[in-house]
């Protein structure tokens, strides 16, 4: 029998976008799962409780990539739906007596908390926004609230993609670390009116400030937060791409993370911590746990859309010359005091990244140290320069931006997927704007090619196990089926909690354990199960 | 020992009914073997009075009657367990139907004579970790 447990205690604290008489953000709390304590008066009556509200039911689900659009995956978002009974109707939206009156909208912020030892630790089990918000009245009472939520990527993926720092030459770890940082300012709760026009530059990434910490051992930033650091972002430092990465491919953040990710082979997922991670999409990152046949209802097994491709093609841009060359100039302008836009600059031919910009000025001008500050945004065609002259003093100045140009003429590389019938040819192309050489459209290719075969038959399993189980997570198959008893990864999960709980476990085969699995995989092996 | 309903003390019922409400989760698992969690137990009672005097039965009826004027029907409900020697506080519910029946218009000197029936569903019970119980073990 195993002691995973399920209906564990939930807790969830809805936070509107509103403050009380006090000045404290709104909240709203209710729970499931925790028995209520009656209370009574001296005689030993009962006390009626004037407000009750609980949860009656909770439907989690948790998926690392959408692999419908695109084999190799699209980010998407986790998603939740949470059912609220609440005596007092205080979750209707049209009720003007509810202090959340007029805020009961998408946006919201779900925090969901759980506990695996019956209320006495709660551990964080997801972070969501409302993006639907129900409610019916009949029978003179109101009905639950239902509300739908999802988790930080659904709205940070139609953002426009935030101004980022000026460099000269850069890794896409961190190109990464700029955008999320940049993303983390523009969604924080507390927002002035420049972040929410988008206007507010990120720090110099990679040198730490006071409320980012960047590390780049492990590629994670940390942020400070009621005076503690924690991690926001994180990604696995075996993914890198050698190749010079300054502009952003697409205009929205879902275009820009979905390019890198997919030339990575990584997913972009959120965990239950709110951590923000670029991961190896088959590899595993979580704990492991076994799965025996009584908590077992159903497995089936299915190749997916992905086992239809017997090649894959990537298509990328060669880049030529890889020289870089002035792309732009400006000559004899001036720079007024204080904030200055140069934008619509074009240049000349498609660059493919900005390598340099260099403002020319003299060292002082009329007795006054020159002190200018800068930031762009660049596009495949041109970009805008943003300057802070911070000197006191109208500054002349000469403006040159050097950047690489990208070659003309496309260019593809072929690789063949093991294992499939070549007289069913069918192949699997894919855009690679990034990638500028073939070694690394190669890689890519193989990557791609493994990356198929590795997810091209799932396995879908209907159980009873823990809550504890999300994506990244390894199942150890124990069922008594000698088919189904391998090592699994969980590349998805949908739970419904309450006296009804269910589990379903979206699966691919691994062959790779990983972290803190390896104790589990050594207890194991003195039982005489695994014979490595 | 006492029956007491919101802490006051009422006549023990004639017989004591009660039967266990379990909530569990049952299911065939992959070898088609039957299996059945046990998530929550709760009793059910029953508190028949076959023939109550007049001022016992004003005492059950007032109590009852001033929660339900509350518009509640939730009691902490003492009840005894014959045999053991132990009783028992908790949370109850009134359940369906509560009767309060007048056996006769009255008897040769003048006194009225009620038959009760009430029936308590417990609340909250008693909770089980997931692996509590499991049939066939």
């Amino acid at each position: 029998m195993s002691d995973s447990w399920q209906d564990a205690p939930i807790k969830c604290k809805i936070t509107f976008d509103g403050v009380d008489t006090q000045g404290l953000p709104l909240t709203y709390e209710t729970s499931m799962g925790i028995d209520p304590i009656p209370k009574v008066d001296n005689t030993g009556k009962y006390i009626i409780e004037e407000h009750e509200t609980f949860i009656t039911s909770f439907v989690t689900k948790e998926n690392e990539a959408d692999t419908f659009a695109n084999p190799i995956g699209v980010m998407t978002s986790n998603s939740a739906s949470i059912s609220i009974f609440d005596s007092d109707n205080l979750l209707m939206p049209e009720n003007d007596n509810s202090p959340y009156y007029k805020l009961m909208r998408n946006g919201a912020k779900l925090d969901f908390l759980i506990s695996y030892d019956e209320g006495i630790t709660w551990t964080e089990y997801g972070t969501y926004y409302a993006t639907s918000w129900s409610t019916s009245y009949a029978k003179g009472g109101n009905d639950v609230a239902i509300i739908g939520c999802h988790d930080k990527i659904q709205y940070i993926s139609n953002m426009n993609i935030p101004k980022l720092p000026a460099y000269s030459g850069t890794t896409i770890q961190e190109l990464l670390v700029n955008l999320f940082i940049a993303i983390d300012r523009l969604t924080a709760v507390n927002k002035t009116s420049a972040e929410l026009s988008g206007d507010v530059i990120p720090d110099d990434t990679l040198g730490n400030n006071n409320d980012y910490y960047t590390n780049n051992s492990e590629v994670a930033v940390y942020k400070k937060t009621e005076g503690k650091w924690k991690m926001i972002f994180y990604i696995d430092k075996d993914l890198n791409l050698s190749m010079y990465y300054g502009i952003t491919v697409g205009a929205k953040v879902k275009e820009t993370l979905n390019s890198i990710a997919q030339v990575l082979t990584a997913i972009v997922t959120i965990d239950r911590q709110g951590i923000l991670r670029v991961l190896p999409s088959t590899e595993t990152y979580g704990n492991a746990y076994t799965l025996y046949p009584e908590d077992l209802q159903n497995v089936q097994s299915n190749y997916n859309e992905a086992n239809m491709y017997t090649e894959i093609e990537v298509n990328y841009n060669k880049v030529g010359d890889s020289t870089v060359k002035p792309m732009v100039s400006v000559n004899k302008q001036v720079l007024k005091i204080g904030h200055n836009e140069i934008t619509g600059l074009k240049f000349n031919g498609k660059s493919l990244t900005i390598e340099d910009i260099f403002i020319d000025t003299d060292d002082t001008v009329d007795g006054h140290d020159v002190n200018i500050t800068y930031t762009y945004q660049g596009y495949q065609d041109g970009g805008d320069i943003y300057v802070e002259n911070n000197s006191g003093v109208e500054v002349p100045y000469s403006l040159v931006i050097g950047g690489r140009v990208i070659n003309t003429t496309p260019s593809k590389v072929t690789v063949t997927i093991p294992d499939t019938d070549s007289k069913v040819k069918n192949p699997l192309r894919l855009n690679a704007a990034i990638v500028q050489n073939e070694d690394e459209a190669l890689k890519y290719g193989t990557n791609a090619a493994s990356h198929i075969v590795k997810t091209a038959k799932k396995v879908k399993v209907l159980t009873l196990m823990s809550e504890e189980i999300t994506t990244g997570d390894i199942i150890i198959g124990q069922t008594g089926i000698p088919e189904f008893d391998k090592v699994y990864k969980v590349i998805g999960t949908n739970t419904t909690h309450g006296v009804g709980y269910l589990k379903t476990l979206d699966l691919i085969e691994t062959d790779k354990l990983k972290w803190s699995d390896v104790d589990i995989w050594e207890d194991e092996a003195e039982d005489g199960v695994w014979k490595e | 020992m006492a029956c007491k309903i919101d802490g006051v003390v009422v006549r023990s019922p004639d017989p004591y009914d009660t039967t266990f409400n379990d909530i569990s989760r049952s299911y065939e698992d992959i070898d088609g073997v039957f299996r059945d969690k046990l998530k929550r137990r709760k009793r059910t009672t029953n508190w028949p009075y076959s023939c109550l005097a007049a001022e016992d039965y004003q005492v059950i009826h007032d109590v009852i009657q001033a929660k339900l004027d509350q518009g509640s029907r939730y009691f902490m409900v003492t009840r005894e367990s014959p045999g053991e020697g132990k009783e028992y506080t908790s949370l109850m519910y009134l359940g369906t139907p509560t009767n309060f029946k007048s056996l006769m218009s009255t008897n040769i000197d003048g006194t009225l004579y009620w038959q009760v029936t009430i029936q308590w569903i417990e609340v909250i019970g008693t909770k089980f970790k997931n692996n509590g119980s499991d049939i066939p073990s």
